[in-house]
């Protein structure tokens, strides 16, 4: 085994513990405990045998080098990553709105409410 | 509509008090004839009394909304020639976190004022004010920009349709009227805008970006407001077709100041409505 492979092991390992401790403090749904785990055991299983699984990759992908290979689909993979985030950022606005209309309406029923009454 | 007290034929005289409606002899006030009310030029006409009825009480159901951020030059103007033709109980501006004195010139008129704690942008802004209108109980809703773009008696001219009945959302159309004082940029920029709307519409409007637009409470119902920024001038009429509503065009005027054309739509904010109609596929 190379180095890099022992630093991403301890790397892995550790986010794996890391999310498990998060929704233990209940700061995590199970759902996304799951999918967390789920990629990090991917992740591990790479780097465990890499060279096995770029060669697999490059197979599939028919890409010049193993290595690009895994790359390559990595990059995608924080692509969809980065889409994701995209969407739950666009969701978060949506209900920063939603408040503030609900905050504003609320707020402007007060005040007929007060200017009704003498 | 201002129409607590009308002009009227003689024979119609019964039929409006027991709308609850007073009847004057001032000449600026409106003029109801047979099966029509008369405003400053503009005709709403029906054919029986009954289409008179609902002609009125639409007419009295109609709430303008008016979104407006850091608008202090211009409010006070737009809400003062808006309070001539509509009582200020049935006028809403949306204050969207303004950092200037537009919350304070509009309490001033006496108006609804609703205030974002924080800007939101264009559709945030429309969609708490239709959101207030609904609750009010509004038939027919009006959106005008707070920018002095507008003139009223265009206004009134987009309301006819949907008073009428004859369509569930009109679009105020910048193009199809005199164009002499839209700049060439933001001509092409708003066909760029249309094309795309066409696309997820499958319905061509001429002026999609406009601000003056008059929608019916049914139709205002039915649309859920999910994009912040101006996209939501395409977003409305997307989903206004997508759920059936008719959609009609009448030309206006737009009136371009060295102020208003600071606002408004670019090239960027193209790119982005165009980005955002596309995202609304994923939004649950």
């Amino acid at each position: 085994m190379y180095t890099i492979q022992y630093i991403a092991l301890f790397t892995i390992l550790g986010l794996m513990v890391y999310v498990f401790l998060k929704f233990k403090n209940q700061k995590l749904e199970l759902s996304d405990l799951i999918a967390w785990e789920l990629f990090f055991m991917i992740l591990l299983i790479v780097s465990l045998v890499p060279v096995k699984i770029s060669m697999e990759i490059k197979k599939i992908l028919g890409l010049g080098r193993g290595l690009d290979a895994l790359f390559v689909s990595m990059i995608g993979l924080a692509y969809l990553l980065m889409f994701k985030l995209y969407l739950d950022i666009d969701r978060i606005e949506r209900e920063i709105t939603d408040l503030n209309r609900e905050i504003g309406i609320k707020l402007k029923e007060i005040e007929d409410l007060l200017k009704r009454k003498p | 509509m201002k129409l607590e007290k009308v002009r009227c034929e003689e024979s119609l005289i019964n039929f409006l008090t027991t709308l609850g409606i007073d009847i004057g002899d001032e000449e600026n006030l409106p003029f109801v004839g047979k099966y029509f009310v008369e405003f400053r030029g503009v005709k709403y006409e029906g054919k029986s009394l009954d289409e008179l009825e609902s002609i009125i009480t639409n007419l009295l159901g109609t709430y303008v909304v008016v979104p407006a951020y850091n608008e202090e030059k211009t409010i006070g103007k737009v809400l003062d020639e808006l309070i001539e033709v509509f009582p200020p109980d049935r006028i809403i501006v949306v204050n969207d976190g303004s950092s200037d004195r537009t919350e304070e010139i509009a309490k001033s008129k006496g108006v609804n004022v609703i205030t974002h704690l924080i800007n939101r942008g264009l559709g945030g802004a429309l969609g708490t004010g239709i959101a207030y209108a609904l609750k009010k109980n509004a038939r027919i809703i009006v959106t005008f920009d707070a920018d002095g773009q507008h003139l009223i008696e265009d206004a009134l001219k987009v309301m006819k349709p949907v008073v009428e009945g004859k369509a569930n959302l009109a679009i105020g159309s910048r193009l199809k009227g005199d164009t002499s004082q839209m700049p060439l940029i933001k001509r092409i920029g708003n066909f760029g805008l249309d094309v795309i709307t066409a696309i997820f519409a499958m319905k061509y409007v001429s002026d999609t970006q406009s601000g003056l637009r008059v929608i019916s409470a049914e139709c205002a119902k039915k649309i859920r407001i999910t994009c912040d920024r101006y996209a939501v001038s395409s977003e409305i009429i997307v989903k206004a077709a997508k759920n059936k509503c008719k959609i009609v065009e009448v030309p206006i005027k737009a009136v371009y100041t060295e102020y208003s054309m600071k606002k408004g739509t670019n090239v960027i904010e193209g790119i982005k409505i165009a980005l955002n109609l596309l995202l609304d596929a994923f939004r649950r």
